[in-house]
Parts: C-alpha cells; sequence; structure tokens
C-alpha cells in the first residue's frame, strides 16, 4: 500500500503484483551486498615492499594475528641485519673487523654466521668464500649502489695483490673470537641475505606459527608457509638473457627457499663486456662460463651461498656437488643452455 | 490462451502501470548511481612514490605524461605514465637498472642507489587465488 498526496485529493494507490515482485528482489539484492560489504572477509594477504641490503625487499604475510605487525618486525630484522653486517658502514660489526689487526671479540650472532659461512666455504671446497672483501672493494661491487659509483676495471697486478690476501682459510674463529690473518677481509654478501631471510621466517613463525606468506628479498625467496595455508607457490626463474619477467622454468614450493645468483644482478658495461660481481676466488675476474644459477634448498642461507658456489664451479660439477650438500639447482651456461640436478624435476609438479 | 487472457484481464495484468511509475524512478536512480560509483572507485589507481620510506609524490594513473621526481631539490629520474603503465627514464642512478621493466610487469619499481620506491596503491589482494605465477626468481 502506498498513499500519495494528489493536490486536495487524497488517494490511495494500489501497486501492481509485479511492483511487489521487483520490489522484493531489490530488498533481497539489496541484503545481499549489504551483507557482502559488512561480512566481506579481510584481504588474505598484506604485502610491504622496502629496501635493505642493498636490495628491494618485498615481505608477503597472510595471519590471522596482526600481519602488518608480522611485516614490521620482518623488515626491523632485515634493516638490523644490514646495519650489522654491512662492509660499508663504518660502524658495523664487519667493518670492525677488517679494519681491527688484533683478535675481535664478537657476539653469538656474528659467530655463528662467520662460522656458517667457513663451513659452506669448506663444503664448497672454496667456491663460495666469505674472505674476497679486498677483491671486491677493488671492483668496486660493494660500492656499485653509490650514486657517485664510477666503474673501472682493475690491473692483473692489482688483482694478483688482492688476491694473496683473500681465501677463508685465512678466518679463524675461536671460542667467539675472529682473528683475520694475511690482511684479508670478510665481505659476508654472499651469504647474509639467505640469512635475513631465514631470520624472517623464524620471526613470522614466532609470531604466528600458522602465518603464511612469503619474503622476497631481491628476487631470493623464503617460503613463510604454503600459499593460502594448502597451496604450492608457483615461482618462475627468470630468463637471464630475456626482459624482466621472461622465464626459464617454472616450480613450486611451500617451503623452503630459493636463491638466484645471475651476471644481471650487479654488474656494469665496458667496452661492450659485462664485468658482474660473482668473481673466480682463483683468477680474481668475473666468472664467464656460467651466466646464471638457481638454487632450491631447506635454508636460504645455504641456498644463498650454493647458487655462489654453483656458479663459480660451473654446471657439470655442481649437479653432483649440490645434491650431496642438500640442495637442487638449475644452471644456464654461458651459451645459454640449461642444466639441472636430478631432483630438481621434483619442484616441477605439484605433489 | 483464452483463458490465460481473461485471466490477465480480469487480474489487471501489465507490466507499467502510471502508478508504478514513481518507484521504477526510484529504482532506475539507485541503479544509476551504484554503477556511478562502481566505476568511480574501480577507476584512477593511484601511484605513490616512496623516497627514503617517505611518500613524497601521488599521481594518477590517468596523468599521462612525464614527471619529474625531486628530492631535497635534486632531480632523481622521470616518470613516464602511459597507457596506464609507468617506467622509469633519465634516472640520476649509476646502473640505470631501474629503468629496466614496468609497473605492469613486476607491480613496483624500485631504485636502490635512490631509495625510491613507486608502487600502485588499490584495495587488492597482493596474492591472486589463480593458477598462474605468483613470484619469480633470478
Amino acid at each position: 500500500m502506498l498513499e500519495m498526496s494528489n493536490g486536495s485529493q487524497h488517494q490511495t494507490m494500489k501497486l501492481s503484483k509485479n511492483s511487489w515482485i521487483l520490489i522484493l528482489i531489490f530488498i533481497i539484492l539489496l541484503l545481499f551486498f549489504s551483507i557482502l560489504f559488512f561480512f566481506r572477509s579481510k584481504p588474505e594477504y598484506v604485502s610491504k615492499v622496502d629496501i635493505a641490503l642493498g636490495t628491494t625487499v618485498k615481505v608477503v604475510v597472510s595471519s590471522d594475528k596482526d600481519p602488518g605487525l608480522i611485516i614490521e618486525a620482518i623488515l626491523r630484522e632485515f634493516h638490523r641485519i644490514d646495519r650489522k653486517f654491512s662492509v660499508t658502514d663504518p660502524k658495523s660489526v664487519i667493518s670492525q673487523i677488517n679494519k681491527s689487526e688484533n683478535p675481535v671479540e664478537v657476539d653469538e650472532e656474528t659467530a655463528f654466521v662467520i662460522e656458517r659461512s667457513i663451513a659452506l666455504a669448506r663444503a664448497t671446497e672454496g667456491a663460495f668464500d666469505p674472505a674476497l672483501g679486498n677483491l671486491i672493494t677493488l671492483w668496486g661491487f660493494d660500492r656499485i649502489n653509490d650514486s657517485a659509483f664510477k666503474p673501472t676495471i682493475p690491473s692483473d697486478s692489482q688483482i694478483e695483490e688482492a688476491l694473496e690476501k683473500s681465501g677463508y682459510e685465512n678466518i679463524l674463529l675461536e671460542n667467539d673470537v675472529v682473528i683475520l690473518n694475511n690482511s684479508v677481509k670478510l665481505d659476508l654478501g654472499g651469504i647474509v641475505k639467505g640469512y635475513a631471510i631465514d631470520r624472517g621466517l623464524s620471526i613470522a613463525k614466532e609470531m604466528d606459527p600458522e602465518a603464511t606468506g612469503y619474503i622476497d628479498a631481491g628476487r631470493d625467496i623464503g617460503i613463510i608457509g604454503p600459499k593460502f595455508g594448502g597451496e604450492y607457490w608457483a615461482i618462475a626463474v627468470q630468463d637471464p638473457r630475456g626482459d624482466s619477467g621472461e622465464y626459464i622454468d617454472l616450480v613450486y614450493l611451500k617451503k623452503g627457499a630459493i636463491v638466484t645468483s645471475g651476471d644481471y644482478e650487479r654488474f656494469f658495461m665496458m667496452d661492450g663486456v659485462r664485468y658482474h660481481h660473482i668473481l673466480n676466488p682463483k683468477t680474481g675476474y668475473p666468472i664467464r662460463e656460467t651466466i646464471s644459477t638457481t638454487v632450491i634448498s631447506p635454508d636460504a642461507m645455504d641456498a644463498d651461498a650454493f647458487s655462489t658456489a654453483a656458479f663459480v664451479l660451473g654446471s657439470e660439477f655442481s649437479a653432483v656437488l649440490l645434491p650431496v650438500l642438500g640442495g637442487q639447482g638449475l644452471f644456464v651456461d654461458a651459451q645459454n643452455k640449461a642444466t639441472y640436478t636430478e631432483g630438481w624435476s621434483f619442484f616441477k609438479e605439484k605433489h | 490462451m483464452r483463458q490465460f487472457q481473461s485471466r490477465v484481464k480480469e487480474n489487471n495484468y501489465t507490466l507499467f502501470q502510471k502508478r508504478d511509475l514513481y518507484l521504477y524512478t526510484i529504482l532506475i536512480f539507485f541503479v544509476i548511481t551504484a554503477v556511478y560509483f562502481g566505476f568511480a572507485f574501480s577507476k584512477g589507481s593511484v601511484v605513490e612514490v616512496r623516497i627514503n620510506g617517505t611518500v613524497q609524490y601521488r599521481f594518477s594513473l590517468e596523468e599521462e605524461g612525464q614527471k619529474s621526481i625531486q628530492s631535497n631539490g635534486k632531480r632523481l629520474m622521470d616518470l613516464l605514465i602511459d597507457q596506464g603503465d609507468i617506467r622509469i627514464i633519465n634516472s640520476q642512478c649509476p646502473l640505470h637498472l631501474c629503468e629496466r621493466g614496468s609497473l605492469k610487469q613486476s607491480g613496483v619499481l624500485v631504485c636502490v642507489p635512490q631509495k625510491v620506491i613507486i608502487s600502485i596503491v588499490r584495495d587488492e589482494e597482493p596474492v591472486k587465488d589463480t593458477d598462474g605465477i605468483d613470484l619469480i626468481t633470478g
């Protein structure tokens, strides 16, 4: 019933049956959309991008607790590790060790990272070497992000001199005291990003064991938990000579870490030649035989070191060594030919 | 058929009656308003430029052209907004790695040396419930 005023005359209008149906449909739709609006579930994943450790860090988290708080805690940890293990910040622990001519007593965490880096150097027969600081500084790859960076190619004699002051065998660690012999300098750049990812994953799990998501630090990835709690994350492997986003393979992970080392990450071009940051610890020059290596491992720290080592060792040797060390890998040589460890195919399927 | 027609006549079944006109007008008004606001909110994604962690610029993706990004009076780079996509050009960083790719391709543009992060601000899930690629290593 609808009463309407028409001038002085009061008229009672009866709505047709069609109109009542239309009103009913309208009310139902209104109720439906209101329910959708007010009771829609919050976005499953929250993400934030920041810059730390000389690269982009993206953290994506889903949690019944506060995902924003988890993300902030992870990013704070990245910044803390960045400050502590930086080779360019004069206040960092690494700078203090590198500057000192005497034994340096370090905290438990620093001792753990150095100890692990020595162990990984031994396991990879020095292909991953945390004591290439002099060589890296000579090439300038530690300052490559500085606005004032001017690339230069060192002379053979300079490289020879830096090589003599390199090598993990010169790092002594005993009872949390570090001694650097032979004027070597530490550069943990090949492991510290992986360490930061592992710490980030631990923080997420400490704050909410049910949290899922991932940490992407310069495209080195650690999985917090399966996508939407049970699905695989589909992770593409960048084509080293393709445009950003073009990929050569696709793997599926619910846990663990995947790390890639490429000659296209930190490099400069001079006279048409690419000079990149992964140096051969034996020759002191950038590796030419490999252009990209990707490693899947339970820990990001190990994956980080293994991917550098595999880059140095080449596909043939790495394909045998890597599974023994607990990783699986994909290697792309200078001819852009990809080879894989036997276990790599496991990750190409959803199980 | 004849029976139906007579019933229609008896019950006065017609789709539009003059007295329903007010109701239909109101309904149409609601629908048009809803559609208008729906479009208004889905359009006009905003691009946010963070320098050293602080939001310094905001642009609409519809503001096509070249935008200069500066910090403390120093020009850092230009942004080229073209057909709903953004690229960094003329960056003052040493290696120009940030000039590779576009915002649509990578979801976020970053210039590490100059600590610049460029991203689209929208109320959208960062993880899509699809079978496509979620992320890229390398």
